[in-house]
């Protein structure tokens, strides 16, 4: 079974970029730093929308911050929750999307495991695992 | 050419011609030292189109590692070539 899990929101300026989303009634659920992804990430809320997960890079090494080129401030990739990670990859691969990312801990979703790819007809997608974790 | 014939060098770089012309919206000749320094459009998030576009051309696909050892046309020949 695989489920929308939430919209992934690159921002340079996190603090003016949550002051929008609380207009939108979003509020704040968490924030981390996220050391894999070179960023800091915070989750926001919204009973009647989809979770949105907002990226600010730290480093010009983090893989979010060449999208801060691309779209300035704005939604990048959709992610989906599901059960078995590996093979949700590989019927992704069969209708030609790439893995662009190695399996590593989403620090904001409890060390789930996610990973990233990419798709010409779909742009970016992330996974994410349902109940399993990387230590 | 028929299905199961191995392509050459030559096919290769002309089909990768199209779609370098396809990603990047310019008309540049490739050859083998060709390098995002020569193509203004070709960033990090253009690389992934191109390869993904690659993978659905010639029905191949990169591993991760085969794709952080590519950063000219050379490569993406030698490794397009391997896989035909």
């Amino acid at each position: 079974m695989i489920k929308f899990h939430h919209i992934g929101v690159v921002t340079s300026e996190l603090q003016k970029t949550i002051e929008i989303y609380k207009q939108l009634n979003y509020t704040e659920a968490l924030s981390v730093v996220d050391e894999i992804q070179l960023a800091n990430i915070v989750l926001l809320k919204n009973k009647n929308g989809p979770m949105v997960e907002l990226i600010s890079p730290t480093s010009e090494d983090s893989p979010a911050h060449k999208w801060i080129d691309r779209v300035t401030a704005g939604p990048y990739h959709t992610c989906y929750e599901c059960d078995d990670l590996e093979k949700q990859i590989n019927l992704f691969i069969s209708q030609n999307l790439m893995v662009i990312s190695d399996i590593v801990p989403a620090i904001a979703f409890d060390n789930k495991s996610v990973v990233f790819l990419w798709g010409n007809h779909v742009g970016l997608i992330e996974l994410v695992e349902k109940d399993k974790r990387v230590t | 050419m028929s299905k199961g014939d191995v392509m050459s060098r030559k096919d290769i770089i002309l089909k990768l011609q199209e779609i370098f012309i396809k990603v990047f919206k310019t008309g540049v000749t490739i050859e083998d030292s060709t390098s995002a320094m020569d193509i203004d459009n070709w960033d990090s998030l253009n690389h992934i189109s191109l390869l993904a576009a690659i993978e659905e051309e010639f029905s191949i696909k990169f591993t991760i590692k085969e794709m952080r050892s590519i950063f000219k046309v050379g490569d993406l020949l030698d490794i397009i070539e391997s896989k035909k």
